[in-house]
């Protein structure tokens, strides 16, 4: 688990740490929060990771010194122990065949043999006791302990060894009390005194040795509960660090994959207006002339109204007779004037809310409203040049959610380029220049529009192209019509494409979601009643007036 | 010949496909007497008019997209042989538009925005204009038929006075007396209605230059 912590930081780390830093839209301030945040958590890892490091390592230092202990000392001490009891049981054995009451024949016989059995066990055991302590001066640590141990035990060793040689010559020497040297009998109880002594030494040391080792181990056991719980509180520290950290960290990526998104539908958007701004530029000569109708209008009306009045004026007596009918004829002048001043500042305004900069505002809307509203600023703005331009759209269609000026811009883009290609093919064969938008009720809850055109076909691999920014085939093209047309379509959950026709010129098909909660239960209100002032008319675009 | 003094009065013609201009025109041309007809296309127009209606008659052409369609509406117009003065308005105002309209024989062209006062005055113009056209086109239409009268003689006869021929001179070629020609020459003026030999050779080129050489055939 601590072995992964770095690299899982690293991770995101590393994502950060491209060199392209300026264009990844971070603040400064942004920036410097996220160096420090890291090195913080940086930190706490690594104590995290060294406390818990030495926390194992000092466990199992004591699990080895408790180890030693059960391996060692317990079975040196039980040792020490069987050996004293078999020396005492040597050593009452030689007081009963050298004390005042000495046994004799078969009995003497017997006891002569189980002394020799208890010197048998008694130097197994101290052989034993010898093993191990001699692997314990090797390799324990604490080996001075084991050292004197040894050292007593070895002396013990030979001093039984001189023991039970003299046992043996007295009991050789002397088959019978009756024969006993009392010298000899004395010397050889001070040698069995000194022997109980040596054990007894012995087994004291161990026994102080042994009761300070069980407390350290006791001592130990109390660290190294604590050592784990250390390591185990760490480790989760750790995880817990890990995914705070981790979590930061997806938030953060999060955060700004949102503040991407939102940056590239910014640019989108300022994309978008450029684009409307550049082709309003185009309609600006065409929409001057437009104005100039209801301009026109108004001034002739003015005039006659102007002239009305003088006439009546300079004639009293019709001023007076004719009252009654001057009076709807000057009333129907300043409604037209009226009307007319209405009419222009609608053109103003259609002009002004195509390249308006504002945040989109997606509602409700209707297609085919909107076609009507395209064709009304291109036919205004005269940019059809002689090219018929016809609507064939499906009556009550069920609305879409989308930002009414991103789809005039992306009805006027396809329109224009198809505009653009009928006038191109500047043939011998171009006799009617024709385009036709058609909506349409699609199944699954889309609506869809055609922009069809009579212009020159596209090979398939031009197709793919096209929509690439700033592809153009034009002179004056930017070519960012189409590629401009299609994310505002993808934006609102529709598709762009386009095809060549089986006979000629092309198809563009926009598909677009119907909005939601439609259609409504009766289809009564179609985008019929929400239609701007000017009417559905056919359109005749290049047909004399 | 006089012609009758109650003068049929004037009609304008408005063409225009802005319904709002048209009525503004029609409007202002009403309010100073003048009847104006208002249509929305040029074929509606065609059909309708008629060239042999009396009155003055001008029109007014509001052209949204001009060159081509204009070609079309004066080829159609020269085609029925309707010889009514036009005034094109026009939003465009460019100049070999203007130009090009002009040489096709439109009366004026005038350009948007302009003032009432203009337009009533070259409309104005046109009118008399058409009325000089109908009033020469009457004249020449009576001279026409007094040409017809003349005889296949007093046709010569009259040939050779324009040529400046004497009497003599015809009397010679065509093997008769003098006074017999000159009994010719008094039927050809009185017939055609002039007093004296000036006027005669006056109308007698003046009556060619109209309608190519006539009565040499
Ligand atoms: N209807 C069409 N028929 C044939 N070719 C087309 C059609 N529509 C687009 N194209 C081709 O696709 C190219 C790219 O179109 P796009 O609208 O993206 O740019 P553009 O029209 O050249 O320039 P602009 O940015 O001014 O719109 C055009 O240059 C043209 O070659
Ligand atoms: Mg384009």
């Amino acid at each position: 688990m601590a072995r992964h912590a770095p690299r899982d930081r690293t991770g995101p780390g590393t994502v950060d740490a491209e060199p392209v830093a300026p264009a990844d839209g971070w603040t400064q301030h942004e920036r410097l929060v996220t160096r420090r945040v890291r090195s913080v958590f940086l930190v706490l890892v690594l104590v995290l990771l060294a406390v818990s490091l030495y926390s194992g390592y000092r466990v199992r230092l004591i699990d080895a010194e408790i180890k030693e202990f059960s391996l060692r000392v317990v079975p040196l001490q039980q040792l020490i122990g069987q050996l004293q009891r078999s020396v005492l049981e040597q050593r009452r054995i030689v007081r009963e065949l050298v004390g005042a009451d000495p046994p004799a024949g078969p009995q003497r016989e017997a006891q002569v043999v189980s002394f020799e059995e208890a010197s048998r066990t008694t130097h197994t055991q101290l052989g034993r006791a010898l093993q191990l302590s001699e692997l314990a001066v090797d390799d324990s640590p604490p080996a001075h302990e084991y050292e004197r141990v040894d050292r007593l035990l070895r002396a013990f060793g030979v001093e039984l060894e001189a023991y039970e040689r003299a046992a043996a010559a007295w009991t050789a020497a002397a088959p019978g009390p009756e024969v006993s040297d009392p010298g000899a009998a004395d010397a050889l109880e001070q040698r069995a005194d000194a022997l109980g002594r040596r054990v007894d030494q012995v087994r004291l040391l161990f026994e102080v040795y042994a009761k300070s080792m069980a407390q350290r181990v006791e001592q130990l056991g109390g660290n190294a509960r604590w050592l784990v719980g250390g390591v185990a509180t760490g480790q989760l520290m750790l995880v817990l660090l890990l995914g705070a950290y981790l979590r930061y960290s997806i938030n953060r990526i999060h955060r700004r994959q949102r503040q991407q998104e939102q940056r590239e539908l910014r640019q989108r958007d300022e994309l978008a207006h450029l684009s409307r701004v550049t082709t309003a530029g185009g309609l600006v000569a065409g929409l001057a002339h437009e104005l100039n109708q209801p301009m026109q209008a108004i001034a002739t009306r003015a005039d006659a109204a102007r002239l009305s009045l003088e006439r009546h004026a300079a004639d009293p007596a019709a001023s007076r007779d004719t009252r009654d009918t001057r009076d709807p004829r000057l009333a129907g002048d300043l409604d037209a004037i009226a009307a007319q001043a209405t009419r222009a500042g609608q053109i103003i305004s259609r002009l002004r809310s195509f390249v308006a900069r504002r945040e989109p505002h997606r509602q409700p809307i209707s297609v085919n409203t909107q076609v009507h509203a395209t064709f009304a600023l291109l036919r205004s703005a005269g940019r059809l040049d002689g090219v018929r331009l016809s609507a064939r759209l499906e009556p009550g269609l069920a609305p879409v959610t989308a930002d009414p000026i991103h789809l005039q811009q992306v009805l006027m883009n396809l329109i224009q380029n198809a505009v653009d290609a009928v006038t191109a093919a500047e043939g011998p064969d171009t006799r009617d220049p024709h385009v036709r938008v058609e909506s349409q009720k699609l199944d699954g809850g889309r609506v869809e529009l055609r922009v069809v055109d009579n212009g020159p076909p596209m090979a398939d691999e031009q197709v793919e192209q096209i929509f690439q920014p700033f592809f153009t085939t034009k002179g004056d093209g930017l070519g960012v019509g189409l590629a401009i047309s299609r994310s505002l379509v993808e934006a609102i959950g529709g598709t762009l494409h386009a095809a060549a026709n089986p006979d000629q010129g092309m198809t563009f098909t926009v598909r677009l979601p119907v909005a939601t909660g439609y259609p409504p239960p009766s289809g009564v209100a179609s985008g019929r009643t929400d239609e701007p002032a000017s009417p559905p008319t056919p359109p005749t675009a290049g047909v004399w007036l | 010949m006089n012609p009758a003094p109650p003068e049929p009065s004037p009609t304008v013609y408005v063409i225009g496909d802005d319904p709002a201009i048209r009525a503004s025109l029609a409007r202002l041309l009403e309010e100073v007497g003048t009847a104006c007809v208002p249509y929305d296309n040029a074929i509606d127009f065609l059909r309708d008019f008629d060239a042999d209606a009396p009155g003055p008659v001008c029109l007014v052409l509001d052209v949204r997209i001009p060159i081509m369609s204009g070609t079309d509406f004066h080829k159609a117009l020269i085609g029925r042989g309707i010889g009514v003065p036009v005034i094109l308005i026009s939003g465009h105002g460019d100049i070999p538009m203007a130009v090009e309209a002009l040489q096709r024989g439109a009366f004026d062209f005038i350009e948007k925005p302009f003032r009432s006062q203009h337009l009533l005055e070259r409309v104005q113009q046109a009118l008399d204009s058409d009325r000089r056209r109908r009033h020469l086109d009457a004249e020449h239409h009576s001279r026409q038929q007094r040409f017809d009268r003349l005889t296949p003689r007093e046709r010569e006869v009259l040939d050779r006075v324009v040529q400046g021929m004497t009497n003599r001179q015809i009397a010679e070629e065509f093997g008769v007396s003098s006074q017999a020609i000159d009994a010719h020459r008094t039927r050809v003026i009185a017939k055609l209605g002039v007093e004296n030999v000036a006027q005669l050779i006056q109308i007698v080129l003046y009556h060619r230059g109209q309608s190519g050489p006539p009565a040499s055939t």
